[in-house]
């Protein structure tokens, strides 16, 4: 059985505003395995991006432990820190903000690696070129801007930046809803066909359970701060135990049954 | 142009540069941390920052003079030491630099909430630490919204009146800018030289907004 690559016990965030207190993430205990794609699935604003930030520090927990490869998050000092995030990237929901729109695309793929060595500029071009190449980008693009690119083809950028540092864990915050239907599609056999081939740790965040059906092995259901089912994706989906992930289950469209969809009002 | 025409026209110009270069480095910070931090007494310090904006010059004049006065805080009593800084050029620029601060402070905190924070979130991810981060993300991004606001600064410095007389006075050949000096011509009824003044002023005015325009469009470029 592969090792445990992420731990969360008892993670909790909470935010003290002037109306009180809010609990975005309340006791949160979760494991993940090298190699293993998690679909965490929930409503807007159960939690899901906080834990998120919270796993990747960019908010500090309140409560709880973080554990990534055996060592405790929390207590790493800032530079340790910022070089243990090589080991875990994000993929941001709206590729449109999550670019800097003064860095070519030969910048922003290479950034993350500038970040923490130094690297000759043929070996940074070469490394581009490749993770280009990986996610479906035109190598003539390099040196483009992001305001010249589509959705698709932006977050494809994205993901690149996230491989850059040839991380062992991948947080991807909804990235497809910001997509159409059809592009959806290809970002996600992408993501799935990278994780497969580098044997990437991901979780997948999503508040719609037929997008992470596709691509997750586990999927984990969060509801008001808190994680109340996590099992196997067929699990989830044939024997559903809790109330809200039956009625998350209710809630996906499904095609109309052929008889009926051939079924005509008469006109007169 | 005599010579104490020319004489106002370079202090202006002098003290209203050396106002916009003191002015730049705390009121960007200011400006950030207004908008960008949470923390108590925030509210507080928006409105003292902002007060010269809606006091009367007359009044933030006053208050600079009772604070440089010989009792005051930063007066000789108080410190051991004379600042030496009334009636000289240094309190033109201080009261330019005061008068344009809210506006510096206000402009640019807007620029910097115009850059999305998910944009150094982003950054942080990847291991920026967040001084690197303010510096190659936030600041690029928030540039011309920055240098509009030194530019607004500069020109409100340049047209500073009410704080400049009360605690530097209308001294010609020292202390007399180009608004001093439209008022002390429009009050003698040297109609000429007050018309001649306003036509400087106005090119001057004109002249930097226009620098202002072109700068923002080549770094949009």
């Amino acid at each position: 059985m592969s090792t445990v690559l992420l731990e969360l016990k008892n993670v909790k965030t909470h935010f003290t505003l002037s109306k009180g207190v809010v609990k975005a993430v309340d006791g949160v205990d979760l494991k993940l395995r090298q190699g293993e794609i998690l679909g965490l699935v929930g409503e807007s604003g159960c939690g899901k991006s906080t834990l998120a930030r919270t796993i990747l520090q960019l908010t500090p927990s309140t409560k709880g432990s973080v554990k990534f490869a055996g060592k405790s998050l929390g207590n790493l000092t800032s530079k340790q820190l910022r070089k243990t995030r090589t080991d875990f990237q994000m993929i941001f929901q709206d590729p449109y903000a999550s670019l800097n729109p003064r860095m070519t695309i030969f910048d922003t793929i290479a950034e993350p690696v500038q970040c923490h060595k130094r690297v000759s500029k043929q070996t940074l071009t070469n490394r581009t070129l490749e993770l280009m190449n990986k996610v479906g980008l035109d190598p003539r693009t390099i040196k483009k801007y992001p305001h010249e690119f589509s959705g698709g083809q932006r977050q494809r950028i994205a993901i690149a930046r996230a491989l850059a540092s040839e991380p062992k864990l991948i947080i991807a915050d909804e990235p497809v809803s910001a997509l159409d239907v059809s592009i959806q599609a290809q970002i996600l056999n992408l993501l799935s066909k990278l994780c497969k081939d580098m044997g990437l740790t991901m979780i997948f965040i999503s508040h719609d359970l037929s997008v992470v059906k596709h691509i997750a092995d586990r999927i984990a259901v969060m509801y008001l701060g808190k994680i109340v089912e996590i099992g196997e994706a067929s699990e989830i989906f044939e024997q559903p135990r809790h109330a809200y992930t039956k009625i998350l289950l209710n809630a996906i469209l499904t095609p109309p049954d052929i008889a009926l969809s051939e079924y005509r009002v008469p006109f007169s | 142009m005599d010579s104490t025409t020319l004489t106002a026209l370079k202090i202006t110009l002098h003290c209203a540069s050396l106002a916009t270069f003191l002015v730049m480095i705390p009121g960007t910070w200011i400006a950030y941390v207004l908008a960008r931090r949470d923390f108590p007494g925030k509210n507080i310090l928006s409105a003292i920052v902002g007060l010269p904006l809606v006091l009367p010059p007359t009044a933030v004049g006053y208050l600079l003079l009772q604070l440089l006065s010989t009792e005051g805080l930063l007066g000789q009593n108080r410190l051991g030491f004379d600042l030496n800084i009334l009636l000289t050029w240094k309190a033109v620029t201080l009261a330019c630099a005061v008068m344009s601060l809210p506006l510096v402070i206000r402009t640019a905190r807007v620029a910097f909430e115009g850059v999305d924070p998910r944009l150094e979130s982003m950054a942080r991810t990847l291991g920026h630490s967040r001084i690197k981060t303010f510096f190659c993300y936030t600041l690029p991004l928030a540039f011309r919204g920055i240098f509009a606001a030194l530019i607004l600064g500069f020109t409100r410095a340049l047209g500073e009146f009410g704080a400049t007389v009360t605690i530097a006075g209308n001294i010609p050949g020292k202390t007399q800018t180009l608004a001093s000096a439209i008022f002390t011509a429009q009050q003698v009824g040297n109609q000429t030289e007050a018309y001649f003044l306003l036509g400087i002023a106005l090119i001057i005015g004109f002249v930097a907004i226009l620098v202002s325009e072109y700068l923002s469009q080549r770094q949009t470029q």
